[in-house]
Formats: structure tokens, sequence, C-alpha cells
């Protein structure tokens, strides 16, 4: 590593410190945040309340598997979120884009989830 | 300058110029970022790269009700409010404001009723070309084809669904103008109880009275009913009596399916006042005729709904029929007595699953229907036996092509043996096979949320039956099953305030079978070919929240475009009015009051016996109906209701059926008038929890 590489990663870990303003002490207080697979679940889980079937799929006996990917904004909801797999049925994948930005409160998670949501008529 | 682009540049630097790691500089260069920015617009930052495969979220639900605006038909449903509403006296009545449906009566009781569908009321003489199921049974006649209007009471009916067009390929034969399914409200129960009385009184002696009872006990519904009808009828000698009863017990299975039983007694004597030559009293009866029927019918129908392996589906409707009629016909020249005992069996079959195919959901049935009607007729003239055995299979296939187009298709096979014998015309013996494919396809279009449009094909067919293939006035052994290519399209459109259907089609049906008086002493023949086409239009509006108005129109053009044995092409066939309506407004008023007034319009029509329009037709009429009824709420689910009803209210005096007599003297036209103003009032208590 030469000098001047150094010398900016040096600055760079300052800046990243200044700005994360933790002070020795307090890292006690903060609970400790779930890990990302407890955190994965629970967005499963909200996704799982929020997800409707379509009554005009219900009429029309479409079924199928739709997966969809998204981000967690800042407010904890459900940013970007994009079918990545159809299933065939622009309702069904309308119903799983919309039960993703309906689930309410989504834990910060890093990355994007993606999530197959199952659209399945029951013979009676 | 964006991070990206910053990441990127830095990259090529680093290659260049040092050893560090081109993703450290990069990352440097990017944190540094924000400081050289400055007042350059600022973008979302890149997405993160990481994905999370979470576990499946899974949703299960039970498959809805099926819309009626994806079935690729023109189709209404006559739900227990509508029959209220309507004030009619009899189904046949609450029929003849529908659209396509054609209605005429003989006698102005309810034996004398015919129904039809799409242009087929083409007189005497010819069987029925409507199918029409009760619970899922047939209740078309093995003889004639046609149904008893009699024995189907308004007051016991929950559901009307009504079809146009042909469904052979689902409902083979009769089903060649539409499907009538009725069904029955003990049948049909769904709470805890049902209790239901009526009673009525009429013009003309008329007392009517009908009760029904269905209780479920857990897994367990039972249910009753009973009815009477008794009246003078308008005419003299119209009177007819009626009684009815009927048993249905059902138990539901753990996984939803059911088994039922019901079975079901009706007796009626009517008597058949004749036809009228013009001018004469319309209240009179053909002093010439003494005609009249006795007519029992019992049956007993079973009903399975089974879950089967590998998600199949069964229903099944086995069902056995016996029906015993009396007919006596007396005039001046001779006296005819016929008995005739109809015993019909059968079975029909349905097995149903959903499939996937290349990544689509396909609803396949496929089914079966077999049946024997044994029909023994002695008269004074001779004793004839027949024997029909019918066989038919069938396969259809329904998938979504898109969330907004359905494709459905078809195909069934039908199979009828007729064998018989006649002692009329010595050394008489009969037997004779048809067997016919049936296809169908369609594709629908949900344009919208509340609207669909739909093209069809099918191809129908009607094999003769017993009385045209060896009836009163002739043997026909060489009659020809009629088949029909039906094309036809329509549209839809349902909101909670405003409702219209409308389609248009055309049928060239080969063979048509006719009653040509012309032929020996009148016998039924077959015509190359019939083209029926025309146009159908129904609506309902909300003027106002308290104000509907609906409407219906029906266009029927009935032409016969080759005949290469008899000298009627380009001829009209008879009885079916090129152009009916029906007008009406229903408000519901304050303290329980609802009115409804409905206008109804059939233009001229040729009379029957008469397909070369060498007399004059039969005139149009019009006729307006009044209903009004008073519904109290005497507590929870316990409801009293009055009501009044005025029918033909501005006294019209016309005839619903007419036809051309060769056994007059001289020959002439003779009338079957229509009741003129009458009406009725009655009460109805229903209890429901």
């Amino acid at each position: 590593m030469t000098r001047t590489a150094r010398t900016l990663a040096a600055l760079a870990l300052a800046v990243a410190s200044a700005g994360a303003g933790v002070r020795a002490g307090e890292v006690d207080l903060v609970a400790a945040p779930p890990n990302p697979e407890v955190r994965l679940e629970q967005i499963r889980e909200r996704v799982q309340a929020a997800v409707v079937y379509p009554p005009a799929a219900r009429e029309r006996g479409i079924q199928g598997v739709a997966r969809i990917q998204f981000r967690i904004d800042p407010a904890g909801r459900a940013a970007d979120v994009v079918t990545v797999e159809s299933s065939g049925s622009q309702l069904l994948d309308g119903a799983a884009l919309q039960a993703a930005r309906d689930a309410l409160t989504l834990p910060q998670l890093y990355g994007w989830v993606r999530i197959p949501v199952r659209f399945e008529l029951a013979r009676r | 300058m964006t991070p990206a682009p910053v990441a990127r540049v830095a990259r090529k630097v680093c290659a260049r110029t040092s050893g560090l790691p081109s993703r450290s500089f990069a990352l440097l260069l990017a944190l540094a970022c924000p400081l050289f920015a400055g007042a350059e617009q600022a973008e979302p930052p890149a997405p993160p790269t990481i994905i999370r495969d979470a576990g499946e979220v899974s949703v299960v639900a039970t498959r809805g009700e099926r819309n009626l605006l994806d079935v690729p038909a023109h189709v209404t449903v006559l739900d227990r409010a509508a029959i209220e509403r309507s004030g009619a006296a009899s189904l046949p009545e609450l029929l003849r404001g529908e659209a396509g449906i054609g209605v005429s009566n003989t006698t102005t009781n309810a034996e004398g009723y015919t129904v039809e569908a799409r242009g087929f009321l083409n007189g005497a003489g010819s069987g029925c070309r409507t199918l029409v199921l009760v619970d899922g049974r047939r209740a078309n006649e093995p003889d004639s084809g046609c149904v008893d209007w009699t024995f189907l009471g308004l007051d016991q009916i929950e559901r009307v669904e009504v079809i146009r067009g042909t469904g052979s390929a689902a409902y083979g034969d009769n089903a060649l103008g539409g499907v009538i399914a009725i069904f029955t409200r003990g049948a049909s129960a769904e709470g805890g109880t049902l209790a239901a009385l009526s009673a009525e009184r009429a013009s003309f002696d008329a007392e009517r009275a009908s009760a029904l009872v269905s209780q479920r006990f857990g897994a367990l519904r039972v249910g009753a009913s009973a009815a009477f009808d008794d009246t003078s009828g308008y005419r003299a000698r119209s009177d007819l009596n009626n009684k009815r009863a009927g048993v249905d017990v059902a138990w539901e299975l753990a996984d939803g399916g059911e088994l039922g039983l019901s079975a079901g007694y009706a007796s009626s004597e009517r008597s058949r006042p004749g036809a009228l030559d013009a001018g004469t009293d319309p209240r009179s009866t053909d002093p010439t005729t003494l005609d009249f029927a006795r007519e029992r019918e019992g049956f007993v129908r079973g009903a399975l709904d089974l879950e089967l392996p590998y998600e199949w589906r069964m229903q099944a409707t086995p069902y056995y029929r016996h029906s015993k009629a009396r007919n006596h016909f007396e005039n001046p020249f001779f006296t005819f007595d016929s008995e005739a005992d109809n015993d019909s069996a059968g079975v029909d079959l349905q097995l149903s699953r959903d499939l996937e195919v290349l990544g689509k959901s396909v609803r396949l049935l496929g089914g079966a229907e077999l049946r024997q009607d044994d029909i023994d007729v002695a008269s004074s003239f001779a004793k004839n036996d027949a024997r029909r055995r019918v066989c038919g299979v069938f396969v259809q296939a329904e998938s979504w092509l898109r969330d907004d187009v359905l494709l459905s298709f078809g195909l069934r096979r039908d199979r009828s043996d007729l064998e018989g014998r006649s002692t009329q015309f010595p050394g008489t013996r009969f037997d004779k096979e048809h067997a016919l494919w049936s296809p169908r396809a369609s594709l629908t279009w949900r344009f919208h949320e509340n609207g669909s449009a739909y093209v069809s094909y099918g191809r129908g067919f009607r094999f003769p039956n017993v009385d045209e293939t060896f009836g009163f006035f002739g043997f026909s052994p060489t009659l020809s099953p009629e088949r029909a290519h039906s094309v036809e399209t329509g549209a839809s459109w349902r909101s909670e305030r405003f409702e219209l259907r409308g389609a248009l089609y055309a049928m060239w049906v080969e063979d048509e079978m006719f009653f040509d008086p012309f032929s020996g002493f009148g016998q039924n023949v077959n015509l190359d070919e019939v083209r029926h086409e025309g146009a159908e239009l129904s609506g309902r509006v909300a003027l106002l929240d308290w104000l509907h108005a609906s409407a219906s129109y029906t266009r029927d053009d009935v032409k016969v475009t080759r005949d290469s044995v008899g000298s009627l092409e380009g001829e009209q066939l008879p009885i079916t009015p090129k152009n009916r309506g029906q007008l009406a407004l229903e408000a519901e008023l304050p303290l329980g009051i609802e009115a409804r007034l409905a206008g109804t319009f059939v233009g001229d029509r040729r009379v029957a016996n008469d397909p070369l329009g060498s007399v004059a037709d039969l005139d149009g009429y019009a006729t307006l109906d009044a209903h009004l009824a008073y519904t109290r709420d005497l507590a929870p689910g316990l409801a009293f209701t009055l009501e009044a009803n005025g029918r033909n209210l501005t006294g019209s005096d016309y005839a619903d059926f007419a036809g051309y007599s060769i056994f007059s003297f001289p020959p002439a036209t003779r009338f079957y008038p229509a009741a003129q103003a009458n009406w009725s009032v009655g009460a109805r208590i229903r209890f429901e929890r």
C-alpha cells in the first residue's frame, strides 16, 4: 500500500467513525438487532398477511406462482417492487406486487428480498 | 457526477497508476464523492446486489362462483327475488319477458304452453328444441320431447338459468335452441331453516296454494313441498286441477361433497277447449270437441357429488321417472282415446378437475349420459311400443389464455337407438340408429371488469322423437335428425346500476323437422335447410335508487332456405313472430311496497299449418300487466307479503296461437284466444334462518 493510499484510508475511516456518532459505553444500551434470517422471516410474514387472492382470478380458476423482488426503504416499506418471474397471469403478478407494497413496517434489511408468492385454489 | 461514474473513472485510474486494488480505490472515491458532487443533481444510490430469498408466501382460496360475464353464451339468471318481483302466474309467463324466448299457449291454462328459444316456436306437430332441466333432471317428455309446464310451479323454484343457443355439445338431444335450467327451492336451500307458505285467489275461479319446508340437522338436510292449483280457465272447458308433492333429503359429506335423494309426484286433470272460428266469443269452447287429459307423474332422483383421488370431482344424477297420460279426443266424426305409459331411467355423470397444461390452468370436464325411455301407447286405433336408448359422452376444456381471454372447447358424441312396433300400420317394426358429433368452440374476452364479449360456433341436433316417428297421423321411419351449424356473437355489461346483454345469432338447420299438413293426412317431414337468424337485447337500469326500468327485444327471422321436395323455399316458418319485446318499470316504494308495470308486445306471425302464407297472418298484440306487493318483516327472518296482480289490463282481445285447419269445412284459420283482463290476489309468508 502506498503512503497516499494509507492516508486516504485513514481519512475515510475517520469520516465514517464521525458519521456513526457512536460513543464508547452506549453500545450496550441498543438491543441487539435480529439476524437477517429472522428479519427475512418477519418480512415474509408481513407480505403473507397482506396478500389477497384476486376475486377475478378466483372466478376464472387462475393459479400460479409469482416471484417478486424488492428493497426495504428507510420508512420500512417495500420499494422498487418488481416481478422477477411471472406467474403467467397479470392478475396474480399484480396481487403479489400489491401485497409487498401493502405489507406494513418491514424490518430493515440490506439488499434485495426475493419472495415467491403462490396462489392456489382449493377444490372446494 | 454520480457515484457510479466516479467509481468507473477511479477503477480506470487505479488500474493504470497503482497497485491499490481498483475496488478499494473506487470505494474511497465514492465515499469522497459527496464532497465534489456540489450542485450536481442527486440520484438514488445503485440498488444493492445482495439478494436474499425469503420463504414462500402462499394464499389458498376456494374457487369463486363463475361470473356470468365469462360464459360464452347469452345467459340470464332469474333468482327468487326476480321471480317474486315479476308477478308472473307461471314459469312460461315469467319467461315471456326474456329476450330470445318465445311462448305460446293453446288452452289459456298451464297445460297449453310451449316455450322455445331461437325461433323454434314453429307451430304444432313437431317436438321441442329447448331442453328443460329440473335440478339436473330432464323434464322433456320422452315421447314428444316437450315439457309439461303444469308440473313446474313458480312457488317451488329458487332460480332459473336461461341459456340461449345450441347446447348440444354439453347436453345432447333437445338442446338445439337453448337450455332452461330450473333449481328448486328445497334442493337449493343453504340456511338452517326455510319455510314458505303461499295462497292465491284469481280470476276464473282460480285458487292456488303451496307449502315448502326445509330444515338442516347438522350435515343432514330434509325438505318437503306440496302445492295445488285449480281453475275453471278463461274459456269454457279450459279447467285445470293440479296437485304436486315432493320430498328432498341431502347429506353433506366431510369433504364438502353431498349425497342427495329427492322424489316427487304430480297429477293433473285438464280440459282442452279447442280452437275457435274467427268472430266467435273468445270465452267459448269449440262446440264440436270434448277433449281432456289426465296426467300422472312420479320421479326419484339421486344426487352424488364426490371427491375422487387425483383431485377429480364426480357429480352423478341417476333418475327414474314414470308418467301416465290419458288423452281423450272427441268430435262429431270420431272419438279417440289413448293411454300412454312412459318410463325413463338414466344417469348423468360428470367428472371434472383442474389441470396445468403448458403453464396454463385448464378446467377439464367430461361425462356421460345414459338413458332409456320406454313408451307404450294404447289407443282406440292401435298399440304402439317404443324403446329409445341414448348414450352420450362428452368432454369440455376451457382455459384462460390471458387474464382476459377465455378459450372453451367441447365435443360430444350421441348415439340413439329407437326401436318400436305399431299395430296401427300392420307389420310395422322400427329400429333406427343415429349417431352424431356435436363440437363447440368459443372465445370470451373480458374487456373490462364489468364487460365481456364472446363469439362461438357450435353444432346442435335433435333426434326424431317417438311421436314424430310414429304418431297419430302417420309413420315416418325415414325422418332424419335435424342438425344445425350455429354461430353467434354477443356482449354483456353488468354493473350495480346498469345491465345490458345482447346477442346476434345465425343457425343453419339441416333437415329441420316440420309438420306438413299437406303431406298425406299431415306428416312430419324434413326440410332441407332452415335458416334461423336474429338479435336479442335486454337490459336493466336503475333510473333512481328506488326506480328501475328493464327492457327486452327479440328479432327472429326463420326462413326455409332449401326445400328439394316441397315448395317451401323462401317461406317463413309459422308462429314465431319477427319482433317481440317487453318494457317494465319497477318501483321500490316506502313502507315495503313494490310496484311493477310491464308492457309486452308480440308482432304478427304466420299461423300454424300455413307455411305458404296463403291466409292472413295472426295479428300482433300488446298487453299491460301490473304487480303490487306489500312486504312486512314480522320478526327476524320472518316476512309476510300481500300481493295483487292485474294482467292484460287493457283487455286486449288476441289469440296466442292460431292454425289453419284442413279438417274444417271449408278449411279456415282457427284461433286459440288468450285471457282478457284478469287479476289475482295472494299472500306469502317466508321464514328463513
